[in-house]
C-alpha cells in the first residue's frame, strides 16, 4: 500500500510475467479486477510470447498456422506501419536476429559475423503481407518478435479493460512501461526516468502523468561484456549489431503504450538528431532523450505538459 | 505482609511505565516503517525498519536471497541470480524524500523476489 497524493489508499498487486515484473496499482481494494487485469496478460503473453512453441506467434513463425487472431492481426499491422514510418528503425521481422543474440540467456555469447549476415537476409518489414488476419512472407526465414511492441500492447489492453469495468484511477507497470489511468492536474502520479548512469532504481528525473503512458528504452537495461566491449540488447535491424550512437536511453510520454512501446525502440536506433525530428513529427508525443555523456534532451512539450522535477542532482548514495 | 504487597505493586507499577516510555520513544524514532518482502509476488514476510535483520531466503531450487535491515533501511545483500541487478540497487531509505512510488521496490527479476518499502 502507497501513500498517494490525496490520502488514498493504494493496492498494488505484483506478478512475474512477460519475462519481467508486472504491478498493477488499483485506488479500490477490489480483488475481482485485479484477477481479471492478471488473467488477461497471461492470456496475452500465451499468444504473443516467443519462447512458447505453442503460442500464437511461434507457430506463425513455424509456419504452422497462417491465420491468427483479430488483435494479433491488428498488432502485427500496426508494427509494420511503424516499421515503414521510421524507415525500419524499428522492424518486427527481427526474430532470427534475437534469437541469435539471444540476450535473455543465462550467458549469451556473441554470434558469429556470418549468423548475423545471413539472419540480416529475412530481415525486412516490407516482406510480410496481410490480408485481414491471414499472415504471408515473402522469404522463408522471416520471424517476428514483438518484443518491442507487445508490453504496450498488452499495457493499453489492461487499461481498456480496467475502463469498461468503470475504474477511474489505475497505474499499470509492464517492466517499466507505465500507463497512468485518471488523475487530475492537482493530484499527478509522478513517473521517474531512470538516470542511464545509475543503472537501477535512481530516477533522474520525475514526471506529473495523468491519463499517458510513459516507456523508456536503454541501453542499460540488458546486456553482456565481452573482452571487455558491452553489448547491450538494442539491435540496428539494419547492421544486425547493437546500435552504436549518442543515445543511453529514449523516454517516449502519449496517449497509446503500443506506439510509445515502439517509438522507444525506433527512436534509440534512429539516434538523437533525427528521433527528436519523428517525434516532433508525431502528433501528441513526446520525448526525453538521455545521451551517454549525461546530457538530457526534451521534445518542445515536455516541460510545459508534465512538470519536470530534477531529482538527485547532487548525488546521494 | 501489606507492606510487602505495596512494594510488589509499587516495583510492577515502576517496570509497566518504563516499559512505556521505553516503547514510546522507539516508536517516534521509527514511526510505521517495514518492508514487504514478496516471493513470486506473494507475501512472504514483513520486516519492520526498527531493528537490524538479515533475512536469508531460500528456495527448493537453490536460489538463495539474502535481504538486510540496517539503521533503518532494507537492501538486497546478497543473491545468487545471474546478473545481481538487485544487489546493485543498494540501499532503499524512507527517509530518501525523492523516494517515487515505483522507486519504492527493489526486485531481483531471476529468483523472482521482491522488497516493497512501506510508509514515508
Amino acid at each position: 500500500m502507497l501513500c498517494v497524493g490525496c490520502g488514498e489508499q493504494a493496492y498494488t498487486r505484483q506478478g512475474f510475467l512477460l519475462d519481467t515484473v508486472v504491478r498493477i496499482t488499483l485506488y479500490d481494494q477490489d480483488d475481482e479486477t485485479m484477477d481479471a487485469c492478471f488473467a488477461l496478460i497471461a492470456e496475452c503473453e500465451a499468444a504473443l510470447s516467443r519462447t512458447d512453441p505453442e503460442s500464437e506467434l511461434a507457430q506463425l513463425n513455424a509456419r504452422l498456422i497462417d491465420t491468427v487472431s483479430d488483435e494479433t492481426a491488428e498488432l502485427i499491422a500496426d508494427a509494420l506501419a511503424i516499421a515503414a514510418l521510421t524507415d525500419g528503425a524499428f522492424d518486427p521481422t527481427v526474430g532470427r536476429l534475437c534469437d541469435l543474440w539471444n540476450f535473455s540467456a543465462v550467458s549469451p555469447t556473441l554470434p558469429d559475423a556470418g549468423e548475423i549476415a545471413d539472419a540480416l537476409v529475412s530481415v525486412g518489414y516490407d516482406g510480410v503481407h496481410l490480408d485481414g488476419s491471414r499472415v504471408w512472407f515473402d522469404n522463408s526465414q522471416t520471424m517476428l518478435d514483438l518484443g518491442a511492441i507487445a508490453k504496450g500492447e498488452i499495457a493499453d489492453r489492461v487499461c481498456v479493460l480496467l475502463r469498461e469495468r468503470g475504474v477511474e484511477r489505475a497505474i499499470i507497470n509492464l517492466g517499466g512501461n507505465v500507463v497512468v489511468l485518471g488523475g487530475t492536474e492537482e493530484d499527478p502520479y509522478r513517473v521517474g526516468v531512470q538516470d542511464p548512469a545509475s543503472p537501477t532504481g535512481n530516477s533522474l528525473l520525475s514526471l506529473a502523468v495523468t491519463d499517458a503512458t510513459v516507456v523508456t528504452s536503454g541501453i542499460y537495461n540488458r546486456g553482456f561484456t565481452v573482452d571487455g566491449q558491452y553489448y547491450h540488447h538494442i539491435l540496428d535491424p539494419h547492421t544486425g549489431y547493437p546500435v552504436e550512437n549518442t543515445l543511453a536511453s529514449v523516454t517516449i510520454i502519449g496517449p497509446s503504450s503500443r506506439q510509445a512501446d515502439a517509438l522507444s525502440t525506433a527512436c534509440m536506433v534512429l539516434g538523437e538528431t533525427d528521433a527528436m525530428a519523428l517525434i516532433e513529427a508525431t502528433e501528441g508525443v513526446d520525448a526525453i532523450l538521455i545521451t551517454r555523456l549525461g546530457e538530457v534532451l526534451f521534445s518542445a512539450g515536455v516541460k510545459e505538459k508534465y512538470d519536470v522535477q530534477f531529482l538527485r542532482e547532487e548525488g546521494s548514495d | 505482609m501489606k507492606k510487602r504487597d505495596i512494594a510488589v505493586i509499587g516495583v510492577i507499577i515502576l517496570l509497566a511505565s518504563l516499559l512505556l516510555a521505553l516503547t514510546r520513544t522507539a516508536s517516534i524514532d521509527s514511526p510505521d516503517q517495514y518492508a514487504r518482502v514478496y516471493l513470486d509476488g506473494v507475501l512472504y514476510a514483513e520486516l519492520s525498519l526498527a531493528s537490524d535483520e538479515l533475512l536469508t531466503l531460500e528456495q527448493d531450487d537453490g536460489k538463495v536471497n539474502e535481504i538486510e535491515v540496517s539503521e533503518g533501511r532494507i537492501r538486497m545483500r546478497s543473491a545468487n541470480c545471474p546478473d545481481h541487478t538487485c544487489v546493485a540497487c543498494g540501499w532503499l531509505d524512507p527517509a530518501d524524500r525523492y523516494l517515487l512510488p515505483d522507486d519504492r521496490w527493489i526486485v531481483c527479476l531471476p529468483n523472482r523476489v521482491s522488497i516493497e518499502l512501506i510508509g514515508d
